[in-house]
């Protein structure tokens, strides 16, 4: 009896342990019995090179850090979620692999002197997977709905300012009236907001948009179970296929990608071979990815920069000598090598170093004595205590953490708040109250613009008219030479004039501080070593397109 | 007369003692126990770092004589963390089951004695409770509470109180038609002396068993939940949370899930064992 029980606390207590290996969720068991299998040798698994199976034939998984927010282009303001629904909607231009433009459902355009007017000639014999055909029509209700500023939804700031009308001039050709000149214009019809959506399916309304979209792309939407996986299915007749788009065989037969929040659960899945790619690799677990010899891992420098949002209308942090404490604060260095295992760099500016119109300015110093001294002089010699809201994940709690530690070096005490992701999206990014009584004091975040200009960036995160819920400037940050210059940018086709200007706005950021500037992002990702031409553009959205399995 | 009752509890002491005394696990434990509860009280003493002492050039590191469990991913000293954490994982287990076994006995003694309509709403409501896993009804009331070692103690609390609530009840229906009691009543003695004079010391020994039974899963619930992300929030030096925070370095720092493991480990094996040590000892019914 005795034996029994002090048998059963054992093993009870040993479970509480082993639950560590897999992390909370189900696919714990795959560690302890496939692992050894690996998937070059395992005969459950279908992603063995057996080599008769190619990519269209084959079930592919993938695992991902966060849930996907919303399948509404127009509404996306993830990355993530943005390249996903890249797969299954084109734009009328994209990206290569490198962001160089290429056009897709247009093929080409013709634009005025003063950039005001924009002539788009579009592919024809392509259709919608809904059976409705692709033209100017399609083209123009799509256009409407990204100008439409009463919908909404986030990402009408990116063309509603711009578009004024949008003509149906020919079967298969739009003419796009703009409301200042706007050199950018085709570079943002690259932005993955900018996808075309099936017209029956826009007529249907906003909520059916977001759950079920529809478009001419190289996958179908199936499902989408959210917090669990979202999966797609390869479109045979793809119009990109004949087009040369990409090669005849690439794409997979399906496509799951599996929400996985847990790190080190995403990466033993990869191990294991219960998913075929990952992005991002943990930066912890990177090198020991890299060693796999079943497994490619890649890092390369990409667009995403991260900072930390500080609240310029609340106080303590509306006073400018407070948000520069705290910037001085922090190391940035030790952010980069504690967080991210030095996969990146130290920012020195908003924007990603390759995107146009960036302007390096000196990192933020790392200087306690300083930023105790500033504090001081703003009335705060003994600290304050903020609060940071931030969504549950493996990195967001660690950095959270690491915010927590510099901060106590100058007495400010940082109280941790980490909720699911969807209650911080509606607490920060939705949230309708003025900037002085929004519950946000810092927030940690990311951007990348991804159309790979510095319009994109500059205006969605710190103009005035951006702050929540319209948009990004979670800093509720409201600068008034900051916005004219940023919008008269729009306006200016000499692209030398517009660098100019938009250092200047730079300038003032590194002034005013509406961020604590951290680093650059490096993108990771893996993959089986099988299959290639699994990418990720520089914007961190997943590109796999092309991808096909080494015969 | 008065002196005669005194050497009785006196006797049957002595006789709780002799028996323990025999229990050599039982004791081992409780000397293990001990133990904790001395480092749980000096804990922030004789940590040699603070818990959230961080050194971003000694990150991730195995043990080594500087830092006896290593570094965490912070450079933080994990043997001071799992030091000072052991403060919160009794405090939060014997908290909870205090709490718990409290309201349990009130419970247990009203069901058992009076019955009718009390006890069908009491014991009906300990069904329900008993009808959810533990540590699922735990998640439950944090879901309701929201997140925090305070509400961890107050799940871990109502989850342990059915259990006490029924063995007080049980108990209470097996003394109250014994003939002391009955003699006792027909003395014309109140109900509040009956209960707490005569039948609840007859209870004790079994409360005692439980009570420590219950710590050691108790701990282990809140560990979970704190594990889980519903208990303790970082940088709190909570085992659970160490563990939680430690699995992402499973493959290249397998001490940060080992050490705070271990302490889980060791603390409820230690509560478990003394509490089946107590019971072989407080059973009238084991023979010798």
């Amino acid at each position: 009896m005795k034996a029994r029980r002090i048998l059963a606390v054992m093993l009870a207590a040993m479970m509480l342990i082993l639950s560590a290996c897999g992390g909370s969720s189900a696919p714990a068991s795959s560690e302890g019995s496939n692992a050894p299998a690996a998937p070059a040798s395992s005969g459950s698994a279908p992603a063995a090179p057996a080599a008769a199976v190619t990519a269209q034939e084959y079930d592919a998984v993938a695992a991902v850090s966060l849930d996907f927010t919303t399948m509404d282009p127009v509404d996306t303001s993830d990355t993530l979620s943005g390249g996903i629904q890249r797969l299954i909607m084109d734009g009328m231009f994209g990206f290569d692999d490198n962001l160089g433009q290429i056009p897709l459902l247009a093929t080409g355009y013709t634009a005025n002197e003063d950039a005001t007017q924009y002539v788009i000639t579009l592919r024809q014999g392509v259709s919608f997977s809904d059976g409705t055909p692709w033209d100017a029509n399609a083209a123009k209700a799509n256009l409407d709905k990204l100008a439409d500023k009463t919908r909404g939804l986030k990402r009408t700031s990116l063309l509603s300012s711009i578009i004024e009308s949008v003509e149906v001039t020919g079967d298969y050709e739009v003419t796009v009236n703009l409301a200042t000149p706007f050199s950018a214009f085709i570079a943002n019809l690259c932005h993955p907001a900018c996808v075309m959506m099936s017209p029956k399916v826009l007529e249907a309304g906003d909520d059916v948009c977001a759950s079920a979209p529809v478009g001419t792309g190289q996958y179908l939407f199936v499902e989408w179970e959210h917090g669990d996986h979202l999966k797609l299915e390869l479109n045979p007749n793809w119009w990109g296929y004949e087009a040369g788009i990409v090669d005849k065989d690439a794409g997979f037969k399906t496509i799951n990608f599996k929400v996985v929040t847990e790190n080190a659960t995403r990466v033993s899945m990869l191990q294991a071979g219960d998913a075929d790619f990952i992005w991002p690799v943990p930066t912890e677990s990177y090198d020991n990815v890299a060693a796999d010899p079943n497994l490619t891992a890649h890092s390369e420098a990409g667009i995403v920069v991260r900072w930390l949002y500080m609240n310029t209308q609340k106080a303590p942090l509306n006073d400018v000598r407070v948000r520069k404490a705290l910037a001085l604060a922090v190391n940035k260095e030790a952010f980069l090598q504690v967080i991210y295992n030095g996969h990146g760099s130290v920012a020195t500016s908003i924007l990603g170093s390759a995107v146009t119109g960036y302007k390096g300015n000196d990192p933020v110093p790392f200087d306690v004595e300083q930023a105790k001294a500033l504090l001081a002089e703003a009335g705060y010699p003994n600290g304050f205590t903020i609060t940071q809201y931030y969504s549950n994940n493996t990195t967001n709690e660690k950095s959270a953490q690491f915010m927590q530690q510099q901060f106590q070096q100058i007495g400010v005490t940082l109280n941790l708040v980490g909720e699911e992701s969807a209650m911080t999206n509606e607490r920060i990014q939705n949230s309708t109250k003025p900037g002085a009584e929004a519950d946000v004091d810092v927030y940690l975040t990311g951007w990348s613009p991804s159309t790979g200009d510095a319009d994109w960036a500059l205006r969605p995160l710190l103009c005035s008219e951006m702050a929540p819920p319209v948009n990004y400037n979670i800093a509720y940050f409201n600068n008034k030479e900051y916005d004219d210059l940023v919008h008269g940018a729009l306006s200016v086709s000499d692209q030398a004039k517009k660098n100019e200007m938009y250092a200047r706005a730079q300038d003032i950021v590194w002034e005013e501080m509406p961020i604590i500037p951290l680093m650059e992002q490096d993108n990771t990702w893996a993959e089986k070593s099988n299959l290639v031409d699994i990418k990720i553009y520089p914007d961190g959205a997943i590109n796999c397109r092309n991808a096909k399995i080494a015969q | 007369m008065n002196n005669e009752k005194e050497q009785i509890k006196f006797s049957r002491f002595n006789d709780f003692l002799r028996k323990f005394k025999k229990q050599k696990t039982a004791i081992a434990a409780l000397v293990v126990i001990i133990i904790l509860v001395l480092i749980a009280i000096f804990s922030y003493k004789i940590a040699p770092y603070g818990i959230n002492e961080f050194d971003y050039s000694s990150v991730l590191q195995g043990p080594s004589a500087a830092h006896w469990f290593g570094t965490d991913d912070f450079g933080r000293d994990l043997f001071s963390r799992i030091l000072c954490g052991t403060r919160i994982s009794l405090a939060v287990g014997i908290c909870a089951v205090t709490i718990g076994a409290l309201s349990g006995t009130v419970l247990g003694l009203i069901a058992g004695y009076y019955n009718g309509p009390a006890e069908s709403v009491i014991m009906r409501l300990c069904d329900v409770l008993f009808a959810f896993p533990g540590i699922v009804l735990a998640i439950a009331v944090i879901a309701v509470l929201g997140a925090g070692i305070q509400n961890v103690v107050i799940a871990v609390a109502v989850f342990s109180m059915p259990t006490f609530c029924r063995l007080v009840r049980s108990s209470v229906l097996a003394t109250k038609e014994s003939v002391y009691v009955q003699a006792e009543r027909s003395l014309g003695a109140k109900d509040s002396r009956i209960l707490f004079r005569h039948i609840l010391p007859a209870a004790f020994p079994n409360i005692i068993v439980q009570y420590t039974m219950s710590i050691g899963s108790s701990i282990m619930t809140a560990a979970s939940l704190s594990f889980l992300g519903m208990g303790a929030q970082a940088p709190t030096p909570e085992w659970g949370l160490i563990l939680s925070a430690g699995r992402d370095y499973m493959l290249n720092a397998i001490h940060l899930t080992f050490f705070p493991g271990l302490a889980i480990f060791i603390t409820v094996l230690s509560f478990n064992l003394l509490g089946d040590g107590l019971r072989d000892a407080l059973d009238p019914k084991l023979s010798e």
